[in-house]
């Protein structure tokens, strides 16, 4: 990389002082499947829609990932950009396992993962990521939730929607939301908040959801999914 | 003579009931010729701990350094305080990466853990193998004769005059019959509300 | 940023310590594990077993180390070697296989945590000192693995390492068979270890087990005392006020105020204690370089009351002075420390 004709940033300055590249790569992340997370007062849940054009698709492909044992990643936006950063950030949080013999602190993760995103609107050769992050994780028995930029900007939020829609999500989170919501309602809340725009009808298969608690971080199964949304009236 | 012996200075780290000891000598020595009574081994690292850093006198004070430079980092790029096993696994982290080419200094850590305030000591060999016992540590060139000591007088939940009483018993008589170690002695006791610090009179010769 | 973890081994020190040791200065010697370790292949698993010695050379190091590694969920590592480098290793692989795990999204094979292994051992040419019984249960069944600190590996029903191998073998050679329960088994991997405790030197203190089995591990530690401490019958404590001072300093750490701020998703603790403390920090520091001072001047007698009042007067004052100081200088504090 970094040689010859494109050795430099393509992340430069406008003339009124915007970092365009910056801006398209936020237009990649809105043009993007929405995505949720809600912390609730025993966890944190995060929700994104998964819709596949064809019925030809095999389903084997998840978009929320964890990264530790109790630190869960989801995106909007382009995918391959964002299985570059899941293998990142996994190896980010193994490195200072190794050191500290500590697990690492959700905040901690969130802004290495940043700084990395930062880089690569200023380094050679290279593009800003298209993907905006949602980073949650339980640690010293409290729910973190975190968003992180293609600028490597990162907000820690009670809850947010990213991706297609999201000022409609966002709308329909500040009135739903409240500060004792338990887990359960939480994912409730996610779900419909996914439904907010939702093209067609919503099954277990087109959307993914994972959670974090003080058990740790995993990926619902489909029949789980599918429990959630019996209980939604249509 | 090994490198261990070369500037003398041994220390001596012991448990106690909610509390922790580390002592350590003040001779500094070329060889056989003592040229300082004042010489630090034990630095405090924190408002509950501290590091005592036996061995090859210029290595003790270059570690020293890194440690704090390595530990302010963490401290401000996390917005708190390090436990003393964080700081433990982070030394010995620093400690294998000169696996090949090692400093001459054996670390040992004490103190209370910041959340917890469960006393804990530990040490390492010159490439960070950490050990966390749940008695005591000794390291430099008078240890064999610490361990002796410390076998017969340590026994558990010590409160701090008697914890006091033992460290230094057993660092005093130790420096009886090493060469190179004495001239003088520190004592740091470890409580939640205070540290004391006595100095301790030894042999001068 | 400055990285918490650069690649590599650093050989910054290696001619200087090349030097000194030419000069007949002799570093000193890592700890060892010296150390009796076996696995054994049962029924429905893998039972691994270790002393809990450390040595640096004569003497016992550590009573109490822990000799079985962490793996992954389904496989564990008993290192025998340099103890530095059996704790490094293992912990290395172990992070890979994490990964492995979390990219794959399948439970690590023991041969792959075998390969690993070997391919680490392999690059640092025996350098690295690890000899490790590797143990595991996963899809395809149990497996057990000795690995030498070359690279070299031996796949095998039974195996023992370091130190205590030959008396722990004939153990197994005469008391192994194939297909055993679990309770033989255990009862056997702990006559391994037993023998290598009471016979071979570097070997001692207890015996900790790992059962590895289809549906979840069992790790006792200890397993046995094999050795307990013999009682003091006598009190060998001293009467508070034996050892003879010098001076005494009591550095109370006092909260003065506490301060907590909420700022959005923190809860940042201003710790104005923590600044007094290294007020106080200073004023130790600064009190133990007069006292050497001042003793440096002085023959080694007892001071008078009077010179202790005169004494302490003085350093009251001058902690006046430093403490002005380093209040003006807000931004020292963390530097005093």
């Amino acid at each position: 990389m970094a040689t010859e004709r494109y050795s430099f940033s393509l992340t430069t300055f406008s003339p009124s002082g915007k970092l365009v590249q910056i801006e398209y790569a936020l237009a990649a992340v809105e043009a993007g499947a929405p995505s949720v997370g809600i912390k609730a007062s025993n966890g944190i849940v995060l929700a994104t829609e998964k819709k596949q054009k064809t019925i030809l698709f095999e389903d084997c492909i998840h978009k929320v990932e964890p990264i530790t044992d109790y630190i869960g990643m989801v995106y909007s936006g382009m995918g391959p950009d964002y299985r570059l950063l899941v293998k990142k950030a996994r190896k980010i949080a193994q490195q200072y396992k190794l050191v500290y013999q500590e697990n690492i602190p959700t905040q901690q993760l969130v802004q290495r993962v940043a700084a990395i995103m930062q880089e690569y609107t200023q380094s050679g050769g290279v593009r800003p990521f298209g993907v905006s992050l949602l980073i949650c994780g339980w640690d010293q028995n409290r729910p973190y939730l975190y968003q992180c930029d293609p600028s490597g900007a990162y907000f820690a939020w009670k809850a947010t929607a990213m991706g297609r829609n999201y000022i409609n999500g966002k709308t329909f989170l500040e009135k739903r939301y409240s500060e004792d919501l338990e887990l359960d309602d939480a994912v409730h809340t996610a779900i419909l908040t996914l439904k907010e725009g939702f093209e067609g009808q919503m099954t277990a298969e087109n959307i993914e959801i994972g959670i974090a608690d003080e058990t740790g971080f995993r990926r619902l199964d489909v029949a789980t999914v599918r429990d959630h949304l019996s209980n939604i009236p249509q | 003579m090994s490198i261990m012996t070369y500037n003398g200075g041994s220390i001596v780290a012991m448990t106690g009931k909610n509390c922790v000891a580390i002592a350590c000598d003040k001779r500094f020595g070329i060889q056989g010729t003592a040229l300082a009574d004042n010489f630090q081994r034990i630095f405090q690292v924190g408002p509950h701990m501290f590091v005592g850093l036996p061995g090859l006198g210029t290595d003790t004070q270059t570690v020293y350094q890194k440690i704090r430079f390595r530990q302010n980092l963490y401290e401000l790029k996390e917005n708190r305080k390090m436990s003393p096993k964080v700081l433990l696994s982070m030394i010995s982290n620093m400690l294998y990466e000169r696996r090949f080419g090692p400093y001459f200094v054996e670390p040992m850590v004490v103190g209370l853990d910041p959340e917890t305030a469960q006393p804990i000591v530990g040490n390492m060999d010159l490439i960070g193998c950490v050990n966390i016992p749940s008695d005591f540590v000794v390291g430099g060139p008078s240890s064999d004769q610490l361990y002796g000591m410390c076998e017969t007088l340590w026994e558990p939940n010590l409160e701090p005059d008697d914890l006091f009483e033992t460290i230094a018993q057993a660092l005093v008589n130790a420096c009886e019959r090493n060469a190179v170690s004495g001239w003088g002695a520190v004592v740091h006791i470890i409580e939640q509300d205070k540290v004391t610090v006595r100095h301790v009179k030894t042999r001068m010769d | 940023m400055v990285p918490e973890h650069t690649p590599g081994f650093s050989f910054d020190n290696c001619k200087r310590n090349a030097f000194l040791s030419a000069k007949g200065y002799k570093g000193p010697t890592a700890r060892k594990t010296g150390t009796t370790i076996v696995g054994a292949i049962f029924a429905d698993g893998v039972v691994l077993g270790a002393d809990t010695r450390a040595t640096d050379d004569t003497i016992v190091a550590e009573k109490n180390c822990q000799k079985i590694h962490y793996m992954a969920k389904n496989i564990y590592c008993c290192g025998a070697g340099t103890a530095a480098d059996t704790q490094v290793t293992t912990d290395l692989i172990a992070s890979q296989l994490e990964l492995l795990k979390l990219n794959t999204g399948r439970i690590p094979r023991v041969i792959t945590a075998n390969r690993l292994l070997r391919q680490m051992l392999f690059r640092y040419q025996g350098h690295v000192s690890a000899a490790l019984v590797l143990g595991g249960v996963d899809e395809t069944g149990s497996h057990l693995f000795c690995i030498y600190p070359h690279g070299s590996s031996d796949t095998v029903p039974f195996c023992t390492m370091g130190s205590g191998s030959l008396a722990a073998m004939s153990v197994f050679e005469s008391g192994w068979k194939p297909n055993m329960t679990e309770e033989e088994c255990k009862k056997l991997v702990r006559d391994a270890i037993a023998a290598g405790v009471f016979n071979d030197l570097g070997s001692g203190s207890n015996i900790d087990l790992c059962v590895i089995k289809k549906n979840g591990v069992d790790y006792l530690r200890p397993y046995e005392i094999a050795n307990v401490k013999g009682k003091k019958d006598g009190d060998y404590k001293f009467k508070r006020g034996t050892t003879a001072l010098l001076s005494t300093l009591k550095v109370p750490i006092v909260v003065e105020s506490e301060q907590v701020i909420q700022t959005g998703e923190m809860l940042w603790r201003l710790t104005d204690e923590l600044q007094i403390q290294y007020v106080h920090l200073g004023f130790l520091y600064y009190n133990y370089w007069i006292n050497t001072l001042w003793w440096g001047k002085k023959e080694l007698t007892f001071l008078s009351s009077k010179e202790i009042m005169l004494f302490y007067h003085k350093i009251l004052i001058d902690f006046f002075i430093f403490g002005l100081k380093t209040r003006v200088l807000d931004s020292q504090y963390l530097k005093v420390g």
